[in-house]
């Protein structure tokens, strides 16, 4: 049995627990708690630990897909769960331009402790406010065109956006080995 | 006003007509800043619970007091030891424990605790609000830390309302 191990990482809100809950197999193990702070206003739950989901994608070949907390003072589970991943997904709310410094972060976060690779994914782009891919790789601080990873638009709540992205990632996997 | 008046309104009676001279009482009271204010001493009764909790007993060596998303009420905390990240270690854990009691089939959480080399972490629910984690060193006899821990709980979990 081969497993693929993908972290799936981005601010506050950005929509990784729903995009394993999108494409999980089993019931996702969660750690949602009630927020507490600002972040109420945005949603009334918030992830402590991880999310856990599954996903088997050939035979003898499955996906474990793992979802960090959104908050850096949970940055101790990105370090944990990246450690062992195989890949990573970073999810980017489009339309909040005051979280891509944000992202940012745990990307050099990331960056400083594994090189693997990874994918952006660019959720809520449907709202008219969201900005554009370019912009936003640029606000990530990736300047230069040829070592970007790929960037691609998810909405973390359906299935088929959800697919195409872990495929492209799996794509991205088999080119950087 | 006559002895009688005075028995009068006190024990029933026709109501008496207010003095001049008696001051009028406020007719809505200013609920927000007395709930305010009972926040106020929830925080400082809050710590100095945790005080006394640690200071009470030379085995325990720190004490904290999280929100279940990770963000601390109050805390004792050793030197060198970061308030926020303890915070949100503790929700982790508790979270995790939960979730594999359930997962598991091992019922309700009652503690969780980590052993190590130089001591012990506990961490216990307080209420529906919040997560008491204490720090013990490895010398502390387990059912009397557990037995102390219990009754910071039951002191503490009041607080919270």
């Amino acid at each position: 049995m081969e497993i693929l191990r993908v972290v799936v990482t981005g601010g506050v809100g950005a929509g990784k627990t729903s995009f394993i809950r999108t494409i999980s197999e089993i019931e996702v193990v969660d750690t949602d708690r009630r927020a507490t702070d600002e972040i109420a206003e945005l949603k009334a739950k918030t992830t402590v630990a991880m999310d856990f989901g599954r996903l088997g994608f050939a035979p003898n070949q499955s996906l474990h897909l793992y979802g960090t907390p959104g908050q850096s003072r949970f940055d101790f589970m990105w370090d944990i769960l990246i450690q062992k991943a195989h890949a990573y997904i970073l999810l980017v709310d489009a339309h909040r331009p005051d979280h891509f410094r944000y992202g940012r972060r745990i990307l050099n976060f990331i960056n400083q402790r594994v090189q693997l690779p990874y994918l952006i994914g660019l959720t809520h782009s449907d709202r008219p406010e969201a900005w554009n891919a370019e912009d936003i790789a640029i606000a990530l601080g990736l300047l230069d065109e040829a070592s970007r990873p790929p960037i691609m638009v998810v909405n973390a709540t359906e299935k088929a956006s959800v697919q195409e992205a872990l495929i492209t990632l799996i794509q991205e996997l088999a080119n950087y080995s | 006003m006559s002895l009688g008046d005075f028995l009068k309104r006190m024990f029933g009676g026709t109501p008496v007509p207010p003095d001049e001279n008696t001051p009028e009482l406020p007719s809505t009271i200013d609920t927000e800043t007395i709930s305010e204010e009972k926040i106020m001493i929830n925080v400082s009764m809050l710590q100095d619970e945790l005080q006394n909790f640690v200071s009470g007993s030379s085995e325990v060596q720190g004490a904290a007091l999280v929100s279940p998303d990770g963000l601390a009420l109050a805390s004792v905390l050793p030197g060198g030891m970061d308030e926020e990240r303890t915070a949100a270690m503790s929700a982790s854990m508790l979270s995790l424990g939960e979730r594999i009691c359930r997962e598991l089939a091992r019922g309700s959480v009652d503690r969780i605790v980590v052993e190590g080399e130089k001591g012990y972490g506990v961490l216990v629910g307080c209420g529906t609000d919040a997560v008491l984690m204490v720090l013990a060193s490895a010398t502390v006899k387990q059912g009397l830390l557990f037995l102390e821990i219990k009754r910071a709980v039951n002191k503490i979990a009041p607080l919270l309302g």
